[in-house]
């Protein structure tokens, strides 16, 4: 399902080259179909980078990735944004809702963007799941910050990914929190049958993974 | 969901500064709307009225004179003219129609014109009432005296010395109304047509020896286009006569007005343009806001240029709003003028006519939202998207 092979990002001031930075080296990442896996690490370390290179927003200095058989390298600009859209769900630490549009709305953003029919009934069935039906209408800011978590995992979950990506998800949260901001993310992939890829530096996740990356 | 809906519901977020740039859009176009539609409507109505009379024959003085009190029913007359010399210049070879017109009286503050029936039959006016004068005495009404006085076929009214409503009034030769014309556009609308004999017999108490009597101008239509070499120089040969031509001293007109259009026209442009001004502002500070959301966008799978395009729709379609917005304000202006204008007796202007322009102001407009978002669209093409979705937001 995904498999990395060899890369290598480093982060070059073009002025110096040789104080170019190295920030990931990753010589070897397989994740089957279905999986969970949490990729653990300290600030720093580079989680957010393999995350944003697994999703195709950033290309490796070095190396090869491939999601689902799709070489990421053979793919650019709109057809890479396209692929993106409709085979990767991704609920950033930040949540990054649109504030300007409703939570429904928010929701059919991402079929939308990804060139997909609006499906408003998936939409609601989505943010019933996560019981946040009421709240379809509300507006980000009016959101505590789980149910702003909540809509985000709905939005990345829409156009049914294969690979669901999520972002220190539990950060400043307690524990009864965490763990359930945990289950819910393997809840929805196992629904939609994603892979679910976790970066954190909370070593609380821990116990919920089976299968962990350390970098 | 679709493009358009996104971009109304940032408008509607920031509701202060789109409504400030559909104002300061609207006012701009408003602005050249008014214009477009005045000016247009002047000159179609003074080419109406002007039509098919070559030259003006009157009584010394400023031609353009002659020809607004004459032609238009604007101004002063120059004076009049001994009736013998225009009868004898109404016979000429070179003159096909010449109709006499014997000015000098209103009533309340509408021309009375002494003249014969071949006036209202050069602009094709009908007859909404009654019939044509044959008699002294008896009067013609046009249709905004007969609706302004509340006049019918059968009244009767005196006229006031003077074009000025407030002239002494002439109580001992009341007309008697014989017919209403219907409205056709023209500045017949505006007077009172009665025999040119009925004005003589107002002012000639003491009974003058009919030698003596004037008239005040009379229209003429060439026979042949040469005449226009030769007639009004011999007019202005003549020691009682001037020549003057509607035409040309219309041109003259609307030389002196562009002055004061065209500045009018500048200051709609420059609020245009600080309506552009403000919309690219008002964009680029928008665009801070929204650095997160754009990138979260392509998160989602939307490519570069659907960003571009969103950017670009969104000053589109604040400057389409704004532009319809002032075209509409532009009639609702023009015609608020009209009525202003119509109680001062002068020459009407309606909002309600629609001018073949006014498409090019609504070009103008959506031009200048999307030159406006060129900036701000450009900067969305190439934001790059990891580094802001790491930053805080």
């Amino acid at each position: 399902m995904l498999r990395v092979t060899g890369i290598r990002q480093r982060y070059s001031t073009s002025a110096v080259p040789q104080g170019a930075k190295e920030v990931l080296a990753l010589e070897r990442f397989e994740a089957a179909a279905g999986e969970h896996w949490l990729v653990l690490g300290a600030s720093g370390s580079g989680k957010t980078t393999f995350l944003n290179l697994v999703a195709g927003l950033l290309a490796p200095s070095e190396g090869t990735i491939e999601v689902g058989g799709q070489a990421l390298a053979a793919l650019s600009g709109s057809a890479l944004d396209r692929w993106r859209g409709r085979n990767i769900g991704i609920v950033p630490q930040r949540l990054h809702l649109v504030a300007s549009l409703s939570v429904l709305e928010n929701l059919l953003l991402a079929p939308f963007l990804a060139g997909l029919a609006s499906d408003r009934s998936r939409a609601l069935s989505v943010l019933d799941r996560l019981g946040m039906k009421e709240h379809s209408t509300s507006k980000p800011h009016q959101l505590s910050h789980g149910q702003a978590q909540r809509a985000a995992i709905a939005r990345a979950v829409m156009n049914r990914p294969k690979l669901l990506l999520a972002d220190e998800p539990t950060a400043n949260l307690d524990d009864a929190n965490c763990f359930s901001a945990l289950q819910l993310l393997q809840d929805q992939s196992r629904e939609c049958g994603a892979t679910l890829i976790v970066a954190t530096h909370d070593q609380r996740a821990r116990e919920r993974f089976e299968k962990r990356l350390e970098l | 969901m679709n493009l358009p809906a996104i971009s109304l519901a940032y408008l509607r977020a920031r509701p202060l500064a789109t409504a400030l740039n559909l104002l300061l859009l609207a006012l701009g176009i408003a602005t050249i709307t008014v214009l477009l539609l005045a000016t247009a409507q002047l000159e179609e109505r003074m080419g109406r009225d002007a039509r098919g009379v070559d030259l003006v024959a009157g009584a010394k003085g400023s031609p353009m004179q002659l020809v607004l009190s004459s032609v238009f029913h604007l101004d002063a007359p120059t004076g009049n003219i001994p009736l013998e010399d225009a009868q004898a210049l109404s016979r000429h070879p070179a003159v096909k129609k010449a109709i006499p017109l014997a000015l000098g009286d209103s009533f309340q503050g509408h021309r009375i014109v002494g003249t014969n029936h071949d006036y209202p039959a050069h602009y094709g006016a009908q007859l909404a009432a009654g019939r044509l004068w044959s008699a002294p005495m008896e009067a013609v009404l046009g249709a905004d005296v007969a609706a302004g006085a509340h006049l019918a076929v059968g009244s009767t009214f005196t006229g006031a010395h003077g074009l000025a409503a407030g002239g002494d009034a002439h109580d001992e030769e009341p007309f008697k109304v014989v017919g209403v014309l219907a409205p056709s556009g023209s500045v017949l609308d505006r007077l009172v047509l009665t025999g040119v004999e009925s004005v003589w017999e107002i002012h000639e108490h003491g009974g003058k020896p009919a030698q003596r009597r004037e008239i005040t101008a009379l229209l003429i239509q060439y026979a042949t286009p040469l005449a226009a070499a030769m007639l009004p120089r011999q007019v202005n040969a003549s020691a009682t006569l001037q020549a003057a031509s509607p035409a040309y001293e219309s041109a003259r007109l609307f030389r002196m007005i562009g002055v004061g259009v065209d500045v009018l026209r500048a200051f709609g442009a420059l609020l245009i343009l600080v309506a552009g001004l403000s919309v690219f502002i008002a964009l680029l500070n928008a665009l801070e806001d929204r650095r997160y959301d754009l990138a979260v966008m392509r998160m989602l799978g939307a490519s570069r240029a659907k960003l571009m395009g969103l950017m670009l729709l969104e000053g589109a379609t604040l400057a389409a709003m704004g532009g319809i917005a002032g075209v509409a304000l532009g009639h609702l202006f023009a015609e608020l003028l009209g009525v202003a204008l119509k109680t001062a007796q002068q020459t009407a202007v309606t909002g309600w006519a629609w001018n073949p322009r006014e498409p090019w102001l609504l070009a103008l407009a959506v031009g200048v939202g999307i030159a406006a978002a060129l900036v701000p669209a450009w900067r969305a093409y190439s934001t790059d998207v990891a580094p802001v979705l790491a930053e805080g937001g």
